[in-house]
């Protein structure tokens, strides 16, 4: 780019100036055009290719996203005409509580299992090797049982005859030499089958014995730690069961200490548990209400749907009708026709149960609110086990706020009106900052921008943040500090890792990097780390790890060449000083650098939040906002980002759909951000051209 | 050099100390480069270690030929794994596994297992490949070539080639599920056709121009085929190819221009015999490695030309002749195997009976971008040894 300012418009100065020359006699022209100028405008007309593409994508991508928006709006709208926001709202307080509910029971559990902490690993474990060995022997353990029940059925048929031939001979009838041959042969069979089952048996008991020999802690997954010594006679102790087919003694006694600590824990805890059940049962009228109410809206939005797409469906059979040459078939499709009726639904009238419900609303409101504080008071102040606690005490502020919130959301309930007015410029919020993406959903579909976004922000986040240093600190090294061989090795291997094509990148993460992390993650002396150990082996992690290999050679090139641009006299003169090689590196080159650089790395960010195979196949395809209650554990957590769901949903939604066009305002959302960042970089690329 | 004047040299701390520093530095930016070669080292090495000795059994020591040829004769196929009456574990085709079961109608089956996609080979996706390729790069270098001519040989300065140098510099920044998205819209759904039976098909409805004998101009599309795809891909790759392609034609001297037009060459005439021929070498080099890129990309083909699965090769089952059966031809749906390789990741489970397939799957797609890399690798030696001034 650099250059091409200077040597065309030389070029350019000959061809006008050739105009006037007096070798142009020989013109032929047509349409007032010479060959000449048609060849220009042939290859500028190529120019203009590009400024037609761009065209085109924006285009395009307005087209679809402006349709999006007015008929999102009306879906919304229709969202609070049938009710189902109010029923939502209702929602909202049901969902809550069980969400408090879910805390105080895992905390009372915990309580409860506090004193048998131990044994219950073990009896876990016990339980974690015995699956995983029956899944490893699962072939043998199905093939004996084949064995045996053919063994059975002719035992069975064997005994039949045998006694078909007792009692004919108890009647001293003689019985047919055949039938004697039958039996014989049907006996030797089935010691050929019992020979198979032992050989089948034999085969079982040294799959087990193999399987158990070899099996280590880490090989079983959901493996609870336990002492060494617990741990081999637990691997023994699943070998003895599978093969005798009893439950080790050891396991059934610690079962009972499990069973007698829990009971005596529970005995102690016993208001603990009556409160969680007192709190469980007050949510059940609120519950019923909104199941109620639930069925209603449902109705009311079909209605609604139907009145929306009925005049559509009336033109199509008018339309079939007047195509079709069969009189028959036409008066048949007419009569369909006559038969869509265009109701309009009374949302006036349809909504009353809504309006009527909110008296009993403020009673059952009311209700939970006193059983809640009741709760708050009979609630154990404090736990004995730690995690316990910490659950408990969480719980405690949940239902802490829970009252007030009850207060606001009936106000709100009160407040509902099916006919207040819904902005369009609400329903761009609800895709801007709309916090969920849900689709196919018999309730309500949402478009809501907010979890992608994040999760492609995430990831890019992570990929910038690990190879900006990477990338820019090996452009100082090849370009600055490495000898002429070791440069000219080392950049092709670089400028190569950018011919890795992205989904070869994806496959490699979902076989072998998730897997990996996930393993190093597990790793006991790590487990400081936040996040680990990971839960799930695709995830934001994994996918930013991969990116950033990815953005390196992009972000490499750039910044060598920026590096590379940098006057000599520059260094020259620093090293004149007596700066060391490191100090003009570091005080003078790459400062000077600087702006050339940060448009690397801008460059890099484009290309890492534009990439879709890689987070396509590694994020983890989780749509939700990832919890950063967690710190920086927020990152080992699935994530969906917006090039993926353009990928994964696009294929399998209706042209032309609501959900089409959603994809594609994300597309537009991706585009700008594109286009912001190519705008920033050229900015700073020449702030650098004019040192 | 600076050691020796740090007597008298007041910014230089302490030498022993400084040069310590120094090395530690030196060696901590010599680690992250080589931490970076290591990466790409491990990535490629595993692909080579698990994907190598599938496609060339023979050479890694288990047996069978030299290359694994079905890999490259067979489509992808159905893997059934079963259990025969020894309890060995056997793994055949799908097409295999009737016939065995046809042929030994007593055989035990036990344990019945089947995996999509990990028996048989990569042919039908090789090929779609290399024809999305193809098509890109006809149409690609041809308007690319174009632009950058235009933009080194007849622009002057002026709004009209500042906003073409802005469109292509933004070009390049765009997503590639942003081309897509625009492949879908503009070549599957929007180009204009001439046909007898126009369709309508979602986006802009323009309504179909009547032409004489029935025929109509339709703003219908292409519909999925590799044509829209590798167009899509062209799109796409424009702008790496204009910039090399325009950095090729600048480095050719003015000299050879001037001399051109010195004696009475036109301008076109100057163009074809006296840039272009020197120009050519180089943007080829840049341009097939800009291509390598595009070969790989699966997001601009995944609504505009891929399926998963294809019964037939693409020059089976044509309609009609000459013409028309070349634009029933282009007109097709493609396995391709990026598209391949993401399906397989994806949707089927790894395991033991699958991975070999997986890895075979992708050590051929590397050896192909590689096969490309190489090419342009090559085509630079040649141009650099040929070409000199």
């Amino acid at each position: 780019m650099k250059a091409s300012t200077d040597t065309p418009s030389t070029f350019a100065e000959i061809d006008s100036s050739k105009e006037t020359m007096q070798f142009t006699s020989g013109r032929r022209t047509f349409l007032g055009l010479s060959l000449q100028d048609a060849i220009r405008y042939f290859f500028g007309g190529n120019a203009t290719v590009a400024i037609i593409i761009l065209v085109l994508i924006c285009g395009f991508l307005l087209h679809e996203g402006f349709g999006f928006f007015p008929e999102h709006h009306r879906e919304l709208k229709r969202y609070r005409m049938a009710g189902l926001e109010y029923v939502a709202l209702i929602d909202d307080e049901v969902r809550l509580h069980s969400q408090a509910m879910g805390q105080l029971r895992q905390a009372f559990y915990q309580e409860i299992n506090a004193d048998s902490v131990e044994q219950q690993a073990v009896v876990a474990a016990y339980g974690a090797v015995k699956r995983h060995v029956a899944s490893e022997v699962e072939s043998l353990s199905e093939r004996v049982d084949s064995f045996a029940s053919q063994g059975e059925d002719l035992e069975f048929q064997i005994d039949l005859k045998r006694s078909a031939v007792d009692a004919k001979k108890a009647v001293d009838e003689p019985v047919p030499p055949v039938m004697e041959k039958d039996l014989e042969a049907g006996e030797n069979a089935l010691a050929g089958v019992d020979e198979r089952i032992t050989k089948a048996k034999n085969l079982y008991i040294n799959g087990v014995r193999e399987t158990i020999d070899r099996i280590e802690m880490s090989d079983v997954e959901d493996v609870p730690h336990i002492s060494d010594s617990a741990w081999d006679s637990v691997v023994r102790g699943v070998g003895d069961a599978l093969i005798d087919g009893e439950k080790p003694v050891f396991i059934a006694a610690l079962e009972d200490v499990i069973e007698e600590r829990r009971e005596a824990a529970r005995l102690v805890h016993a208001d603990f548990e009556k409160t969680i059940n007192d709190l469980n049962a007050a949510i059940r009228p609120g519950k019923k209400l909104w199941s109620e109410l639930r069925k209603d809206a449902t109705e009311i939005k079909a209605e609604a749907v139907a009145e929306a797409t009925a005049p559509e469906r009336k033109a199509a059979l008018i339309g079939f009708a007047e195509a079709s040459d069969d009189s028959a078939e036409k008066a048949k499709r007419m009569a369909e026709a006559e038969a869509v009726v265009i109701a309009k639904v009374d949302y006036a009238e349809r909504t009353k149960p809504f309006y009527a419900s909110v008296a009993a609303h403020a009673e059952i409101s009311k209700q939970l609110q006193r059983d809640v504080a009741a709760a708050l008071r009979a609630l154990p102040e404090k736990a004995t086990e730690k995690q316990a606690d910490k659950g408990l005490q969480t719980a405690r502020q949940h239902l802490v706020d829970y009252v007030p919130f009850l207060e606001k959301q009936h106000q709100r309930i009160a407040d509902w009106r099916h006919d207040k007015r819904y902005s369009l410029g609400r329903s761009m919020m609800a895709f801007i900052v709309g916090t969920e993406w849900i689709t196919n959903s018999s309730w309500q579909d949402f478009y809501g921008l907010l979890p992608l976004f994040i999760g492609s922000l995430l990831i890019a986040v992570v990929a910038i943040v690990v190879s900006m240093p990477l990338a820019v600190g090996a452009a100082i090294y090849v370009n600055q500090l490495a000898r002429r061989s070791e440069q000219n090795a080392i950049k092709p291997i670089i400028e190569f890792i950018g011919a890795i094509p992205s989904v070869v990148l994806g496959f490699f993460g979902i076989l072998v990097l998730g897997t990996t992390l996930r393993a190093v993650s597990q790793v006991e002396w790590l487990s400081w780390v936040p996040g680990f150990p990971m839960a799930e082996r695709l995830n934001i992690l994994t996918a930013g790890l991969l990116l950033a290999f990815m953005a390196i050679p992009t972000i490499f090139t750039l910044a060598e060449d920026a590096i590379n641009n940098v006057p000599a006299a520059f260094s020259e003169g620093s090293l004149a000083l007596g700066a060391s090689k490191l100090q003009t590196v570091l005080g003078v080159v790459v400062p000077t650098a600087l702006s050339g650089i940060v448009a690397a790395i801008l460059l890099g960010f484009g290309r890492i939040i534009g990439e879709t195979m890689v987070v396509l196949l590694v994020a983890g395809n989780k749509i939700a906002i990832p919890d950063f209650t967690k710190g920086l554990g927020v990152l080992t957590q699935p994530a969906h980002t917006m090039t993926g769901i353009i990928a994964q949903e696009l294929g399998e939604v209706d042209a032309g759909s609501l959900h089409w066009r959603a994809l594609f305002m994300v597309g537009l959302v991706l585009f700008l951000i594109s286009l912001l960042i190519n705008f920033l970089a050229q900015r700073l690329i020449k702030r650098f051209q004019a040192i | 050099m600076n050691q020796e004047s740090s007597d008298n040299n007041p910014f230089v701390a302490s030498t022993s100390r400084r040069s310590k520093i120094d090395a530690t530095v030196q060696v901590g930016f010599c680690a992250i480069t080589y931490f970076i070669v290591l990466c790409a080292v491990v990535v490629f090495a595993d692909i080579t270690i698990k994907g190598a000795p599938v496609v060339f059994p023979k050479i890694f020591g288990h047996g069978g030929p030299v290359v694994n040829t079905d890999l490259f004769t067979k489509d992808p196929e159905t893997l059934v794994v079963f259990e025969d009456a020894d309890a060995d574990k056997i793994a055949m085709g799908f097409g295999e596994f009737t016939e065995y079961k046809a042929e030994n109608p007593s055989a035990v089956v036990n344990n019945e297992h089947t995996y999509a996609f990990s028996a048989g080979g990569v042919r039908g996706p090789i090929l779609g490949t290399i024809f999305l390729i193809t098509i890109c790069i006809v149409v690609a270098l041809f308007i690319g070539i174009a632009t950058a001519v235009y933009l080194s040989e007849y622009s002057s300065k002026g709004r009209a080639v500042d906003g073409i140098r802005l469109a292509i510099l933004n070009l390049a920044g765009v997503p590639s599920i942003v081309f897509g998205l625009f492949g879908l819209m503009f070549f599957c759904f929007f180009v204009p056709v001439i046909t007898q039976t126009p369709i309508d098909r979602p986006g802009f409805e323009v309504p179909p121009i009547p032409l004489p004998f029935g025929y109509f101009i339709s703003f219908q599309g292409w519909g999925t085929c590799m044509l829209a795809g590798g167009f899509t891909l062209a799109a796409m790759i424009l702008p790496v190819i204009i910039t090399a392609s325009e950095e090729s034609l600048k480095a050719v001297p003015m000299g050879f221009r001037e001399a051109s037009l010195a004696l009475g060459a036109t301008k076109w005439q100057t163009i074809h015999k006296s840039v272009l021929p020197y120009a050519y070498p180089g943007i080829l080099t840049a341009s097939v490695l800009g291509i390598t890129r595009v070969a790989g990309e699966t997001a601009p083909i995944m609504f505009t030309a891929a399926v998963a699965l294809r019964d037939e090769l693409p020059w089976q089952g044509l309609d009609g002749s000459g013409l028309g059966a070349v634009f029933d031809f282009l007109g097709q749906s493609v396995q391709a195997l990026p598209y391949h390789i993401y399906t397989v990741a994806s949707k089927i489970p790894q395991t033991e009976y699958t991975e070999p397939m997986q890895y075979a799957a992708v050590f051929i797609f590397m050896l192909l971008v590689m096969a490309l890399a190489g090419l342009s690798v090559w085509l630079r030696v040649r141009a650099r040894a040929k070409l000199k001034w």
